[in-house]
């Protein structure tokens, strides 16, 4: 098990210059993240929330406010934070181990520790058999999943994922939903995920960030303190669902006099 | 180009008996289909041919300027015999091998200083861009003058044929690696070199390979054109000296070696490219 | 994008001169050190001398009419062959079947290969020169317009079947502008070879008369290595004009595709 890692952010501001104009991506987020936490974030286009994860990767700098991790600023990209992106970016020349090898490039396991830890998070995905398998050869789903062994075999402390299931298809989604549930139950890491999808977000988070465009900042937190694993079309969910939605001007249907 | 299988429909259901094949004729269509293609792309020549012999025969065109097919043929069976076509076209091919090797490494080196450095590509750009837009047989009256006529003039003017579709190729492949794949490799904590051999390299190398195969191309070209300007060896000089002694039927067959050589050379590139293609990076 | 850029001298990035500012300092300096031969090193000056001379002489500017008569000429014979060619080879399946191998067979052989069979023929005048020219530019043509039929979607021709469009419509309303993309990309390549033939097939075909390679050729000859030097730089600023032009006239006429290209 991966030791989780807590997440602050506190008055974070990021600012672009386009054509000599300022563009301010990001007003004032702050963003406590417990360890072990499961944080969604939803957001329409624009809103920054994609611009926030780059950040904490690391790979954007030169913001204002505070961004740490365990205590310690975030300043450029480090094996303790993890990314998985929305096109799964695999090697096309590289086979599977080959690929979810390719980040333990910089690691300071030895060769068996890498060896070993490849192999078990290859089946962690559920793609024991397909080590030797290239890309070309893989569909979607099966590449997205490798993309998240590649994420999680460095063991960071907070797993990134921005909009990572978002050019699947509906049944691999829900597929690759559960086994992200899974996979969080199982090691236990913080996890932060990007999504415009309203149900999505629901359905795997803690919590639930809203967030809202021109400059982003985050208009609400709604908890979800449902068990796991979550039914889609029980009431209490629909009902988180939808007070969501009304967030992005989406009427309710939803009967609010208590049933 | 081969659709991508996907691994999980060839995965077996569970509980379901994998089935004997079924007994298939052989495809009669196939070989008909090609075989014809054959004879009918062999009919127009064997047209030529016909014409040829009649109008050899005839003497429509004295006999200098048209050789009836048969001296083509034995002419063919004599410098096959003597050696003098294969020793040609060795010291012709030996001259083209040595300036794509010299001038792929210069055309590397320039590309990959311009696709990697942007203070480097701002200072070679301009004059490289002018460079390339010269046509290369240009040089060769100056070169004469420094070189000489013996292996240097050949070497350096096929040398500068093939630098600039290596530095352009290069150039581009390194141009062209995906951000996103670079950007793979940062959350990875990559040094420069690790990007670079492990990224960049294998992400350009594609387009280093076409660079490669018109490299060849335009090597060959300047080579028979060096021969045929000033040279003693090598199948542009036996080209050159045999149309001096009006032996046309010698001029032919050095025409369709050197044709069968770029054809070879073209099949042999093409092949090697398309192994590298199998990993161009398409919707990574 | 459309509208003209403000032109900024702060903008120009001058440090593309520096390297060819430095050779020329370097090649200045080294014809005054006194330590080569300066008829084989020759200065600049003496470059811009005699390039002066022969401008006002008038030979150079005959040359360059001599010269690009020749090219334009074979071009053009050439590219109406070729696109013809193409065209043919494209859409009509039996001429593909017929003439198709030939002419792949016959494109593998290296340009130059061409000359002396071609001098023979047509002797060692214009009108070689012009074929080889022809030759030159057929080639590529020939291949780029084949590439833009073949390229021609099944759908837009079921449009035109379904319209009643006759052969003939349908290869000048459907198939060249369809096509033209790559028919400009291939008469852009043609006429950069149609350029390397014309200078390359002065040098080997050496005769008395006008032309660029010619003087080339004469300077060669008479060891006059500022002669060379002057034709060589006519010999690459045409060759830039010509490109520069090809590739706005591409621009113009593709404007339709939009400014991804």
């Amino acid at each position: 098990m991966a030791h989780a890692g807590t997440l602050t952010i506190n008055k974070l501001n990021k600012t672009y210059s386009v054509k000599g104009q300022s563009l301010k991506v990001l007003e004032d987020v702050s963003l406590s993240i417990s360890p072990g936490e499961f944080i969604s974030i939803v957001g329409t286009s624009g809103c920054g929330k994609s611009t926030l994860l780059r950040l904490i990767i690391g790979l954007e700098n030169n913001y204002q406010g505070d961004l740490l991790l365990d205590g310690k600023p975030i300043t450029g990209t480090s094996l303790d934070r993890g990314i998985v992106f929305q096109e799964h970016r695999l090697f096309p020349w590289l086979t599977v181990e080959q690929n979810v090898g390719l980040a333990l490039q910089n690691s300071p396991l030895s060769e068996k520790e890498k060896r070993d830890s490849i192999l078990e998070h290859i089946k962690l995905v559920g793609l024991a058999g397909f080590e030797k398998a290239y890309p070309h050869q893989l569909s979607g789903g099966m590449s997205q999943r490798v993309a998240i062994a590649r994420g999680l075999v460095n063991r960071p402390e907070v797993l990134l994922l921005d909009e990572p299931f978002g050019a699947l298809d509906a049944m691999t989604k829900y597929r690759l939903q559960n086994e992200l549930q899974r996979i969080w139950e199982t090691e236990g890491i913080t996890m932060i995920l990007v999504t415009h999808d309203v149900e999505e977000a629901v359905y795997l988070g803690d919590r639930v960030v809203v967030m809202e465009p021109r400059p982003g900042r985050i208009r609400r937190v709604v908890p979800v303190e449902l068990e796991r694993p979550r039914n889609r079309t029980a009431l209490d969910f629909v009902r988180i669902k939808e007070d969501i939605l009304s967030e992005f001007g989406i009427e309710r249907e939803t009967d609010t006099l208590a049933a | 180009m081969s659709t991508a299988q996907s691994l999980e429909e060839t995965l077996p259901l569970d509980g379901v008996q994998p089935r004997l094949p079924k007994l298939r004729l052989p495809n009669i269509e196939f070989p008909t289909k090609a075989l014809y293609k054959l004879l009918v792309g062999l009919v127009f020549p064997f047209l030529l041919y016909l014409l040829w012999k009649t109008a050899a025969e005839q003497s429509w065109l004295p006999p200098q300027i048209l050789p009836p097919p048969d001296f083509v043929w034995d002419s063919l069976k004599d410098l096959l015999a003597t050696g003098e076509l294969a020793d040609h076209t060795l010291v012709s091919l030996k001259r083209v091998l040595w300036s794509m090797a010299l001038g792929g490494g210069i055309g590397l080196a320039i590309g990959f200083a311009m696709g990697l450095s942007p203070t480097a590509k701002a200072y070679l750009y301009p004059s490289f861009s002018l460079f390339s837009q010269f046509p290369v047989i240009g040089w060769s009256p100056l070169m004469i003058i420094f070189f000489g006529i013996d292996e240097a003039l050949k070497v350096s003017t096929i040398t500068i044929a093939v630098i600039v579709p290596f530095a352009v190729a290069t150039y581009k492949g390194i141009q062209n690696v995906p951000a996103k794949l670079l950007e793979v490799g940062r959350t990875y904590q990559f040094s420069f070199t690790q990007t670079l051999w492990h990224i960049a390299l294998p992400a350009a190398l594609p387009a280093i390979v076409g660079g490669v195969r018109q490299g060849g191309m335009q090597a060959w070209l300047a080579l028979v054109f060096v021969e045929l300007l000033a040279s003693s060896e090598g199948l542009g000089y036996l080209l050159s000296y045999s149309r001096n002694l009006m032996q046309l039927d010698v001029v032919v067959v050095c025409m369709i070696v050197i044709g069968l050589v770029g054809l070879v050379f073209d099949l042999v590139l093409t092949r090697i490219e398309q192994h590298f293609n199998r990993w161009a990076p398409k919707g990574f | 994008m459309a509208g003209t850029k403000k032109f900024s001298l702060a903008k120009l990035d001058l440090r593309g001169l520096v390297l060819p500012a430095l050779l020329l300092l370097i090649w200045q300096l080294v014809t005054q050190s006194g330590s080569v031969d300066t008829r084989i090193i020759v200065p600049p000056s003496a470059v811009l001398e005699s390039g002066w001379n022969t401008l006002i002489g008038g030979e150079l500017w005959e040359g360059l009419k001599a010269s690009l008569f020749r090219d334009v000429s074979g071009f053009l014979l050439g590219a109406l062959a070729g696109i013809g060619l193409g065209v043919l080879l494209g859409v009509s399946r039996f001429a593909n079947d017929f003439l198709g191998p030939t002419f792949h067979g016959l494109k593998h052989i290296s340009l130059f290969a061409w000359v002396p069979l071609l001098s023979a023929v047509f002797g060692r005048d214009d009108l070689a020169k012009i074929v080889f020219v022809a030759f030159s530019t057929l080639f590529p043509v020939v291949l780029a317009t084949l590439e833009g039929v073949r390229g021609i979607l099944k759908s837009q021709i079921e449009v035109a079947q379904v319209h009643g469009f006759n052969r003939w419509q349908t290869i000048t309303r459907l198939v060249l502008p369809a096509a033209s993309p790559q028919i400009l990309s291939g008469l852009h390549l043609g006429l950069i070879y149609a350029w390397l033939a014309t200078i390359g097939g002065e040098f080997i075909l050496a005769s008395t008369g006008e032309g660029l390679g010619f003087i080339v050729i004469r300077g060669r000859v008479s060891f006059h290595v500022d002669l060379i030097i002057v034709g060589m730089l006519f010999i690459g600023v045409t060759g830039l004009v010509f490109n520069h032009i090809a590739t706005r006239i591409e621009a113009r006429l593709l404007h339709w595709r939009g400014v991804r290209h």
